[in-house]
């Protein structure tokens, strides 16, 4: 049977793991280690190796969640990662230093995967940093020929990223229908 | 088939009839849909000849304005926000309207716990003291049968988030194009007005209505209202000149906004709500229906009220320009969709008639390829959560 992978990417603390978590089946697999260095200083703990998650579809099939690592040298893997890839899922923290920075930053690294498939951006955090604003964002993306959906999302909720890997999919093709 | 079974809450039959309709439930519907308490449905039943029926009417739309309203009756009757059976129910009447039911929301499948669906309703004739409702549409016995609701998905979305406009009937060429309506009439036009007051003068601003008092915290992108959304969808449908309201208001300078209250909602939000209980699954007056229009992004949909089909919407449009009546054939849906998202969008300043390019109009794009079709139904479907508004809570900020 095919691998049908969902991809989960943006920099470290987004709420990638949080956010696969929230939509998978089975309590996602984290592989989260002490975050040691740079990362230290943000959060407790930072993924290491991928997060998985599956959502179990009816007739049997399954989805396979994986949310890269956030730390940037482990990027040897995302291309590995991609193959058979639906779609990418990028998560943007609104709190960190220079937000848009990262965003292009993951959108210049699967840029090839995005031309094939599609982006979702959600900006996380933003309960904690309301600037940059999503019209900020919006500008930010002009340069596109179809700009991404792109909304606030709060990775604990899972109505907010739900949402965004529906838009996701309509992104991919708007003539899909749930029944 | 969808194994899980939808949820009804009866009204006004006895326990021997709502004995008789479980299993008719159970049996002939192979258990499609069960009997539970009112607190646990999704949709609601009312035994239009019981002579409380009105009442049970009533006090359905005052609670669960959301839910869609199923008439069980002898005569055919026309009644807002619902749909009809006639008795005796066949099997197949009764199956049709519940798997259009569940087409229309597919949420439903996701929400449904296994566990309640032995549950024995309770309460099945009560009645409460009802609190008056600024619309009360008369139950009319049903004359012409051209207005007679169609079993389409349109209808049942139409109850839960739109509100059943039964005069209008949209495969009608002449009746599709009046089916507009115009901000000013209703309490949208003015508040509209009254914001953009409050921005550009950075001050707060108190309106009155004969209703409530509405008060805008330009600064904080805030409104505050002491009103629920039922009462709020109520209120915004009634055009302003049948309330005989004298609608005023006044700058207040800047007082801070209460931030725990939860009456504070986004404006963004709260317009946007406004706008889908005005227009109701019709299109705003200035846009031209066969002109094409585009988005300018996608919606903020994780913070606002979700109509049906319009991420699916919102996705096409971003590809290109196209007319309200294109988006609705290519995407196969009841224009009442498109209508009502465009209003939204049109509104909220998202959505404008598309400019023109050297004198040529962008050309819509062709339909996209289908991938994965199979495939992201089941996910669709998986992912169908209740998308707000579906609860009675506030955005909150
Ligand atoms: N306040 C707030 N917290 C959030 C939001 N989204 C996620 N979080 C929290 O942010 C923290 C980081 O989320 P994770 O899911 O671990 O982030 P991650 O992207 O997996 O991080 P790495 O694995 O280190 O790359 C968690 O405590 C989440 O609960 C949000 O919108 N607001
Ligand atoms: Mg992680």
């Amino acid at each position: 049977m095919n691998q049908h992978k969902i991809i989960f990417t943006g920099p470290v603390g987004a709420g990638k793991t949080t956010a696969i978590d929230s939509i998978s089946d089975i309590p996602a697999i984290k592989t989260d280690a002490d975050a040691s260095d740079m990362t230290r200083q943000r959060k407790k703990a930072t993924t290491v190796a991928m997060d998985y998650g599956v959502m179990n579809l009816e007739g049997g099939e399954k989805i396979h969640l994986y949310g890269t690592p956030g730390q940037e040298r482990f990027d040897f893997m995302w291309d590995i990662l991609v193959t058979g890839g639906i779609g990418l899922v990028l998560l943007v923290d609104n709190s960190r230093a220079a937000p848009f920075k990262d965003m292009a930053f993951f959108l210049e690294s699967f840029s090839d995967f995005i031309e094939k498939t599609s982006v979702a951006i959600g900006v996380t955090q933003m309960d904690k940093s309301q600037t940059p604003t999503l019209e900020e964002y919006y500008a930010q993306l002009k340069s596109f020929d179809c700009p991404p959906p792109v909304f606030a999302v709060d990775a604990r909720k899972t109505q907010d990223v739900s949402i965004l890997v529906q838009s996701l999919l309509f992104a991919i093709d708007p003539g899909v229908s749930c029944e | 088939m969808d194994k899980k079974p939808l949820k009804i809450a009866v009204y006004g039959m006895d326990q021997r009839s709502v004995k008789t309709m479980q299993l008719f439930l159970k049996g002939p519907c192979h258990g499609e849909a069960v009997i539970v308490a009112p607190e646990q449905a999704d949709c609601e039943l009312i035994d239009i000849d019981h002579p409380q029926a009105k009442d049970f009417y009533d006090q359905c739309l005052e609670k669960h304005p959301e839910r869609t309203l199923l008439a069980l009756s002898l005569e055919k009757v026309a009644l807002e926000h619902t749909l009809s059976l006639t008795k005796p129910v066949s099997r197949d009447q009764f199956l049709h309207v519940l798997s259009d039911l569940k087409a229309a929301f597919p949420q439903l499948k996701q929400s449904i716990p296994e566990a309640e669906t032995s549950r024995a309703p309770q309460n099945t004739e009560q009645t409460s003291s009802i609190p008056e409702q600024p619309e009360q549409p008369p139950l009319k016995q049903e004359a012409d049968p051209k207005h007679e609701p169609d079993h389409s998905a349109a209808q049942h979305n139409q109850a839960a988030f739109i509100g059943i406009l039964n005069d209008i009937d949209f495969s009608d060429q002449q009746q599709l194009a009046s089916a507009y309506y115009q901000a000013q009439d209703y309490l949208l036009g003015y508040l509209k007005a009254v914001i953009n007051h409050a921005k550009s003068s950075g001050d707060v601003m108190q309106m009155s209505t004969s209703w409530k008092t509405i008060r805008i915290y330009p600064q904080h992108g805030l409104i505050n209202l002491e009103a629920n959304d039922k009462q709020l969808r109520a209120f915004a449908g009634i055009p302003l000149h049948q309330i005989n309201n004298n609608l005023s208001f006044k700058a207040i300078g800047r007082p801070e906004p209460d931030l725990n209250d939860e009456n504070n909602q986004t404006i963004e939000a709260f317009i946007w709500k406004l706008v889908i209980w005005t227009s109701r699954g019709r299109y705003p007056y200035k846009l031209a229906l066969d002109a094409p229009v585009y988005l300018k992004h996608w919606p903020n949909f994780t913070r606002l009220l979700i109509t049906p089909h319009a991420l699916r919407i919102a996705a096409l449009l971003m590809q290109g320009p196209r007319s309200v009546l294109e988006l609705a054939r290519q995407l196969d849906i009841s224009p009442q969709y498109v209508f009502v998202f465009a209003s939204t969008c049109y509104e909220s300043g998202l959505l404008a008639p598309a400019r023109r390019q050297s004198d040529t109009l962008i050309q819509p794009v062709p339909p996209p390829i289908k991938r994965h079709k199979g495939l992201f139904k089941k996910i669709l479907n998986k992912l169908h959560i209740p998308v707000p508004g579906e609860s009675d809570t506030h955005e909150s900020t």
